[in-house]
């Protein structure tokens, strides 16, 4: 097997974010841990897909990898580099990202031309025709015409603001694409459109991307292998067709199970899992999962399960496993 | 059950429907513009029965169970024509007074939304008093033990010390479950819920769904239910509308509807959705864009988008044509040959006239 060269390598990466309380919020009372302990890593050309739901961190980790925010703890490698906050320049312009609203994250004032002009115009020198040659193709493959360029994004639908957007994403090209929710806010005809595009220069260009998404369908539609994440900590993490076809973790299967099908013969599974998301700040001691886990035991709520090896790249954080794994 | 002071109920209608909706039309104004945001939508809904709305932005799904509800902006819109008789009476010839008294007592909704329809400094508890009150003659004691009850069939843990809890010290399925609470407050016929899970993650919609589906076996309450997940559909609705444009281009029970599309855009809506079932390399795009509204037009609204268009659905636009089993479809291409030699005959004349 050829060695592959790892883009980006994430280790015990940690994101604490303190609780204030009293007077002028001096008093710290707690620490919401948004991102715990992760790490993964991720190699040229695949798609790593983290899924998760509302306050699992899966946001706060693609900020933390391109510097949005300051780590507690833990290392971010790009490159075999320091990156994060620490990163250069250099290196900055290597990493790019793609956001969820596609109306928020572009500037109203600014042209197309403008708008994609920007990262070149920031991280190198090119020369007005040079930039020129280096935005047309890239419009072309986004499926954009060349008069876009002289519009502004109000003039766009959603659709094609995110196609604006996952060019300008492109234009440095990038060794690293970090995509969050990229698909979210739109309708599901264009969502489509999207998604279609986004599996072409994924192809195209042999792209490196962090996709972040809250819909299994999505991630199983773009990635290559998949994280699953919960209250800031790693659940599962297995190749797609493992993870879907073999989930291992009792909340893999149940966000699996919760999913509804467009199919009316299939009959209802009802609720499959009872209860809340445990606020972040009141997270449970052991497995963060324990207090809805279907299997939880004594262990399970005093003891945090690491992540089990279970041979194959698969990795299930829980204890069910403890005996399987891999030594 | 107590005895309540309210107004029995009459009897559905002799056809058994309890809401029927004829030709509905709302349009929008805009800059001296009149923007078709409904056209014509029919809507039959039976005791017990979860109809589902679906469709994509701006296709006019909310619009329709507005206007029934009397909440569109008075400004900016209007109701053109259309009745809805519910009971026998015309909800749009009731006067605000009375569709007061049938909104939130036998028609209630919900939406999107929970902490942005729930009053942030008011307690669970008296917001769903609120509602008991307004429509009933109770001793506040006795409102206050109802809506503990409420609370508690709606599924909420612990519902004595909820109810006097403020709406942000709850999460967001716990904000819906007590939004579903205060449309349930008066035991209404009929529920209409907005994108009731859009805001939700799914292990928390699928919690919502179970709820809605175990309040309607429980109560029979009729929902309609409006959406742009097919899943959400799929998993909840006897029976479903498509729409596009302003206009219901299918419908039909989901069963059939979901085993046999009929239009184009309707197949186009379920290809293109990946699946987390299986893997599709490509996905099935429906090309173009969501249509913004546009002045009343005379060919099929899904025309510029449509991979199957015959020249036909340039001219006129279809009409909603029946398919076996109550499946219904507006398009050409699923009006058989006979039907497509009666239409040109009545274009003809038409056309001479």
């Amino acid at each position: 097997m050829q060695t592959r060269e790892a883009v980006l390598e994430v280790e015990n990466l940690q994101k604490y974010y303190p609780v204030k309380k009293g007077l002028l919020l001096q008093r710290e009372i707690g620490r919401v841990r948004a991102v715990d302990q992760v790490s993964f890593c991720l190699y040229r050309g695949e798609t790593l897909g983290v899924i998760g739901e509302s306050g699992c961190g899966k946001t706060t980790l693609s900020r933390l990898i391109i510097g949005l925010e300051q780590p507690t703890g833990g290392e971010i490698r790009f490159l075999g580099q320091p990156a994060g906050r620490r990163m250069s320049a250099g290196l900055r312009q290597r990493m790019q990202m793609v956001f969820q609203d596609p109306y928020s994250s572009l500037d109203p004032r600014m042209s197309v031309r403008r708008i994609l002009e920007e990262p070149l115009r920031i991280h190198t020198r090119m020369t007005a025709k040079e930039k020129r040659q280096k935005i047309l193709p890239l419009l072309e493959q986004v499926g954009l015409p060349e008069e876009a360029l002289k519009k502004y994004p109000h003039e766009f639908s959603g659709g094609q603001r995110q196609r604006i957007g996952i060019a300008r994403a492109l234009v440095t090209g990038p060794d690293l694409l970090l995509c969050d929710e990229p698909v979210s806010a739109l309708d599901v005809s264009i969502q489509a459109q999207v998604l279609n595009l986004f599996r072409q220069l994924q192809r195209r260009y042999a792209l490196t991307c962090l996709f972040v998404s809250h819909d299994m369908s999505v991630i199983r539609h773009v990635s290559d292998r998949v994280l699953v994440m919960y209250l800031g900590q790693v659940m599962e993490t297995a190749d797609k067709k493992t993870l879907f076809e073999a989930p291992a973790h009792p909340y893999t299967k149940a966000l699996m199970q919760a999913v509804p099908v467009p199919d009316p013969t299939r009959p209802a599974v009802g609720a499959v899992l009872e209860g809340e998301i445990p606020s972040p700040i009141h997270a449970p001691e052991g497995c963060p999962f324990s207090t809805r886990c279907p299997h939880a035991q004594e262990r399970c709520r005093a003891q945090r399960p690491p992540l089990y090896d279970l041979g194959g790249g698969h990795a299930a954080a829980c204890h069910l496993y403890a005996e399987e794994a891999v030594r | 059950m107590k005895k309540q002071n309210t107004v029995q109920p009459e009897a559905p209608a002799k056809d058994g429907k309890l809401l029927t909706v004829t030709g509905l039309k709302t349009y929008y104004y805009s800059g001296g513009r009149a923007l078709p945001a409904v056209d014509g939508v029919d809507l039959e809904l039976r005791p017990g029965e979860i109809v589902g709305i679906v469709g994509e932005s701006g296709c006019g799904k909310s619009t329709v169970v507005r206007t029934l509800m009397g909440l569109l902006d008075p400004v900016a819109a209007r109701r053109e024509a259309g009745q809805a008789f519910f009971h026998g009476r015309d909800l749009f010839s009731l006067k605000e007074k009375e569709l007061c008294r049938v909104r939130g007592r036998q028609i209630s909704m919900i939406f999107q939304n929970p902490l942005s329809a729930l009053d942030p400094v008011y307690t669970v508890g008296d917001q769903i008093m609120e509602m008991i009150l307004l429509h009933e003659k109770l001793p506040r004691r006795q409102a206050r033990q109802r809506a503990v009850e409420l609370l508690r069939e709606v599924n909420i843990p612990s519902p004595e010390l909820r109810v006097d809890q403020y709406p942000h010290e709850l999460s967001g399925g716990m904000q819906q479950r007590v939004m579903i609470a205060i449309a349930l407050a008066c035991r209404p016929e009929i529920l209409i819920a907005d994108e009731p899970t859009t805001a939700l993650d799914v292990t928390i919609q699928a919690q919502i769904l179970e709820l809605l589906r175990q309040l309607r076996d429980r109560l029979g309450i009729a929902v309609i239910l409006i959406t742009h997940n097919m899943g959400v559909v799929a998993a909840l609705c006897d029976r479903m509308m498509v729409m596009y444009g302003g206009v219901v281009v299918e419908e039909g029970s989901c069963r059939r509807v979901f085993a046999a599309p009929r239009h184009p855009y309707t197949r186009g809506l379920l290809a293109a959705i990946p699946s987390a079932a299986e893997d599709k390399e490509v996905l099935y795009t429906i090309p173009g864009q969501v249509p913004a509204l546009e002045a009343p037009v005379q060919r099929c609204r899904f025309f510029g988008r449509c991979g199957c268009r015959i020249d036909r659905c340039g001219e006129k636009e279809p009409p909603l044509v029946q398919l076996e089993e109550g499946q219904r479809c507006r398009c050409w291409l699923a009006a058989g040959e006979e039907d497509q030699t009666a239409e040109r005959e009545e274009a003809g004349t038409v056309a001479d006239a």
